[in-house]
């Protein structure tokens, strides 16, 4: 009964809206472009704080020693502002030892972020160089799979913990990490880069001069804003995870320390020194566990003076809360477009109310209650704002295309997903719903008589 | 030009018609507010990227050309970390005679970061001691710190502003950008013969202060404050060596480089280009939302302009009986013009006015993450222009449609 009430009420604003094409067809261009331009906005907030993988709840993360305020200042209201947060989450390599030495926790893992060169052992005769849907290079002289890429130094536990899921393959175990296995997993970036023939899995890839087995590949591309090290965000995406030891053997300086004392040139002066750069995480499933863990922090770094803070999953996010960033301006100031888009449609709509009043009269003069012909504008501004949210991904896209091709700021593409076009449909009909209400009102509380009042057709 | 009496009797009407539909012209106001504050903060954003973008690095760049190298080493029995290292900084400084020896070549000197890199850092804190001042008492600067050597100068080709250049063959000293010298030490003549102290690096003396350059992505802060130091590197696979060609002869350098290095592409990565900031990361991210963020106001302002003109079209429209008694009372058609550009002008007047307070407020939004923006009047008066210009010509032609409506049209009601 009600579906048969809805439907007739659509068929009605149906031909209500061929009544006035010329307002109808203004309304969804206005609504099409407000709402592509807020899908715009969308885009990008959805790549910057889109949804991440689900990491484990158990989660802790503990905060070494008191932030140096420079670096704090120094980010402070700038672009780079999430970059103030690294000197908190990280910390220094003999503290990560010290962090990573209880054996308590049921999974742990230490992160951090350098350059590596990366390459298939050797480029198969008549291919190009720089592979067809590959990034686009930096410069004409700069093949993509031999420029440094990023690349993500993790333990065996890394993938489980932060829910990484891989398209093939498994991560390389904690018996293979302890038996320096040479072993990757490699990011799908990365894997239709160097092997567009999807024969990544099991292949070998050369890293700084040296083989490794990729054992798996990631799912899909990396968080733009990787919550195992947030103090990343915004840049190209980590193409490669290795054994973390690993970096033993390939002599790596991390690509962004946080200075805080002088130290000497070598990577052994680094991993002796107080510069932070390794993002320490353990799992403590149990109250007891974490207790435990507790009681060894205080142990280990309590005669040191040293002040450490654990915290859990809920605790770590409400402490290291993202800083405002452009992503989140653009984001506010799209939702106020697409807020005043619904303005306009507001006052074309109250146009469409004033063409038709004999007709809405008449309606009333002819039995219709109040409430049928509320309900018939408001299906039809949905109509209409449905008919722009649609509309809207002929702006969306190929504003897409273009920042991808002539922006991109980094290797995660901005892309119109099912997510992200449901969002922008929804806020659009929203809006249209939101700012019909007065019009519909209007509309309604027309009394019978105005139709009659004058000569039919006069305003 | 009107005569106030006649500017009275426009008035009168308009105000009246404003309280008889209120909630229309709060509408107007609304809408015409979020156009100017919204395109007005499109814009400075799309200034702030643009100014960015085009930030210059400060170099005579017409005849620099960068060369990026990885030399990958890795540790293994018989190869211990150190060793690994001595073998990278070697062919490091092989790569330095190799392009030393190349004609039409300069100078060449090692940099750790420059304005070309996409690779990210982090700045450090700077702090300066005079002879005879403790370092407690000492102003502090964020600035970058960059190890070179005595090639620096020729090679950047940079002026010495106060003090002197380092002496050849000495690893020890630093030089500081005229920026870093006033922030630091008040003036940049105080700055040669202090102690520099820093988070990064033992403490060294000053020599000397050149011109300001800008060696890190414009995006970043306090990107003039410079500190050149003259020590040994930390360790780094990757190197970049700016050779400095002789005055014309940048292309004939960049060939030779490539081919002095082509060898090298099987075993390392060795990239050769043009010094060029324009053809850098940081521009093309600015340029590209420059362009946007255009599109999108241009795109804004065509629907202000769309939707004015559908609705005050229907505005007049349902006012036609108004119109009509008012022209059989004895306004004229050009009466009619003034009094509905007079509401435009009024309407447009406050949403204006209320668009401003807007957009100072999305400013200060702006600025907690836009690096050093400014409020922008020119790009304010040219937003209420433009908005001005489209509410007058939606109004204008509604307007000149209801001055021919006969005074016969108000009778047929009555």
């Amino acid at each position: 009964m009600a579906a048969s009430l809805l439907l007739y009420h659509v068929r009605l604003a149906r031909r209500s809206l061929r009544r006035d094409p010329g307002l109808s067809a203004t309304i969804v261009a206005v609504m099409t472009v407000v709402s592509g331009i807020f899908s715009t906005g969308l885009l990008h907030y959805l790549r910057f704080y889109g949804p991440v993988p689900q990491a484990s709840p158990a989660l802790h993360h503990v905060e070494v020693g008191s932030a140096p305020r420079s670096l704090l200042d120094a980010f402070r209201g700038t672009t780079a502002a999430p970059n103030a947060i690294a000197a908190r989450m990280r910390v220094s390599y003999p503290s990560y030892l010290l962090l990573s030495g209880s054996h308590i926790p049921a999974r742990e893992t230490g992160t951090f972020r350098a350059r590596l060169l990366v390459r298939r052992p050797a480029a198969p005769p008549g291919t190009a160089e720089i592979p067809p849907g590959g990034a686009p290079p930096l410069d004409a002289d700069r093949s993509p799979w031999r420029c440094p890429r990023n690349a993500r130094f993790v333990n065996a536990d890394f993938f489980g913990m932060f829910g990484i899921e891989l398209g093939a393959g498994a991560p390389w175990t904690r018996a293979q990490e302890a038996a320096n296995e040479a072993v990757v997993v490699v990011s799908r970036r990365l894997a239709d880069d160097l092997f567009p023939a999807g024969d990544a899995l099991g292949a070998t890839l050369m890293v700084n001069g040296l083989p490794y087995r990729i054992v798996g590949i990631c799912a899909a591309h990396a968080p733009t804003a990787p919550p195992w090290d947030p103090a990343a965000a915004g840049g190209a995406q980590d193409v490669l995870y290795l054994p973390f030891a690993e970096h033993h053997r390939l002599v790596i300086s991390p690509e962004m320390p946080v200075h805080v004392s002088p130290r000497g040139p070598s990577t052994a002066d680094l991993l002796a020194s107080e510069e932070i750069f390794v993002s320490y995480w353990t799992e403590l499933p149990t109250a007891e566990s974490r207790r435990a863990y507790q009681a060894y922090l205080d142990r280990t770094f309590g005669p040191r003076r040293v002040a450490v803070t654990l915290r859990d999953l809920p605790a770590m996010r409400a402490a290291f809360a993202p800083p405002p960033t452009a992503v989140g301006f653009f984001m506010f100031l799209t939702s106020m477009i697409l807020l005043g888009g619904g303005l306009i449609m507001t006052r074309l709509l109250l146009a469409k109310g004033l063409a038709r009043g004999d007709e809405l009269g008449i309606f009333r003069a002819l039995g219709a209650p109040r409430r049928s012909l509320f309900t018939r504008q408001l299906i039809e501004a949905a109509l209409l704002s449905a008919a722009a949210g649609v509309l809207s991904i002929l702006i969306a896209g190929p504003q897409a295309f273009f920042y991808n091709r002539a922006v991109a700021d980094t290797d995660i593409p901005i892309a119109v997903t099912p997510h992200s076009f449901v969002i922008t449909l929804g806020a659009t009909v929203g809006v249209g719903l939101l700012c019909a209400l007065y019009p519909a009102w209007r509309a309604s509380t027309r009394a019978p008589t105005v139709a009659f009042g004058r000569p039919f057709g006069t305003p | 030009m009107m005569s106030p009496s006649a500017l009275r009797l426009d008035l009168g009407p308009l105000l009246r018609t404003l309280r008889r539909q209120p909630m229309v012209f709060a509408l107007v106001v609304l809408e015409i507010a979020a156009g100017v504050a919204t395109i007005s903060s499109l814009l400075m954003a799309g200034r702030w990227y643009g100014r960015t973008a085009e930030r210059p690095s400060g170099l005579d760049e017409d005849n620099l050309v960068l060369v990026s190298t990885y030399t990958p080493g890795t540790a293994g029995p018989g190869h211990d970390r150190a060793s690994v290292e001595r073998s990278v900084r070697a062919q490091q400084e092989a790569d330095r005679r190799r392009l030393r020896a190349l004609p039409d070549v300069e100078a060449v000197a090692p940099l750790t970061i420059t304005i070309l890199d996409d690779r990210w850092c982090y700045p450090t804190l700077f702090a300066g001691r005079q002879a005879g001042a403790s370092t407690s008492s000492a102003a502090r600067l964020m600035g970058w710190a960059i190890y070179s050597d005595e090639e620096l100068l020729a090679a950047l080709r940079l002026p010495i502003l106060a003090g002197a250049g380092p002496r050849p063959g000495s690893a020890d000293g630093a030089l500081v950008t005229r920026s870093f010298a006033e922030q630091l030490f008040g003036a940049a003549e105080r700055a040669p013969g202090s102690t520099l102290v820093s988070e990064q690096s033992p403490p060294t003396k000053i020599l000397g202060v050149v011109a300001d350059v800008r060696m890190r992505m414009p995006f970043m802060p306090n990107g003039l404050a410079v500190a050149f130091l003259f020590a040994p590197s930390p360790f780094d696979h990757e190197a970049r060596l700016l050779v400095r060609a002789r005055p014309g002869q940048r292309a004939a350098v960049l060939a030779r480089a490539r081919a002095a290095f082509a060898a090298d592409r099987d075993t390392r990565f060795v990239e050769v280009r043009a010094f060029d900031s324009v053809d850098s990361l940081h521009h093309r991210i600015g340029s590209g939302l420059l362009r946007m963020l255009r599109v999108f106001g241009a795109m804004l302002g065509g629907v202000v302009l769309m939707g004015a003109l559908a609705s005050t079209w229907f505005l007049v429209a349902q006012r036609t009986r108004q119109i009509g008694i008012r022209r059989a009372l004895g306004a004229t058609r050009a009466d009619m013009v003034v009094y509905f550009l007079l509401e435009s002008m009024v309407t447009t007047a406050l949403g204006s006015a209320l668009g401003m307070m807007g957009a100072f407020v999305l400013y200060l939004m702006m600025r907690k993450v836009f690096l050093e923006i400014s409020f922008d009047l020119g790009l304010m008066g040219l937003t209420l222009l433009l908005l001005s210009v489209a509410s007058i010509l939606a109004t204008l032609i509604p307007a000149l449609r209801a001055a021919r409506i006969p005074p016969g049209v108000a009778s047929r009601s009555l």
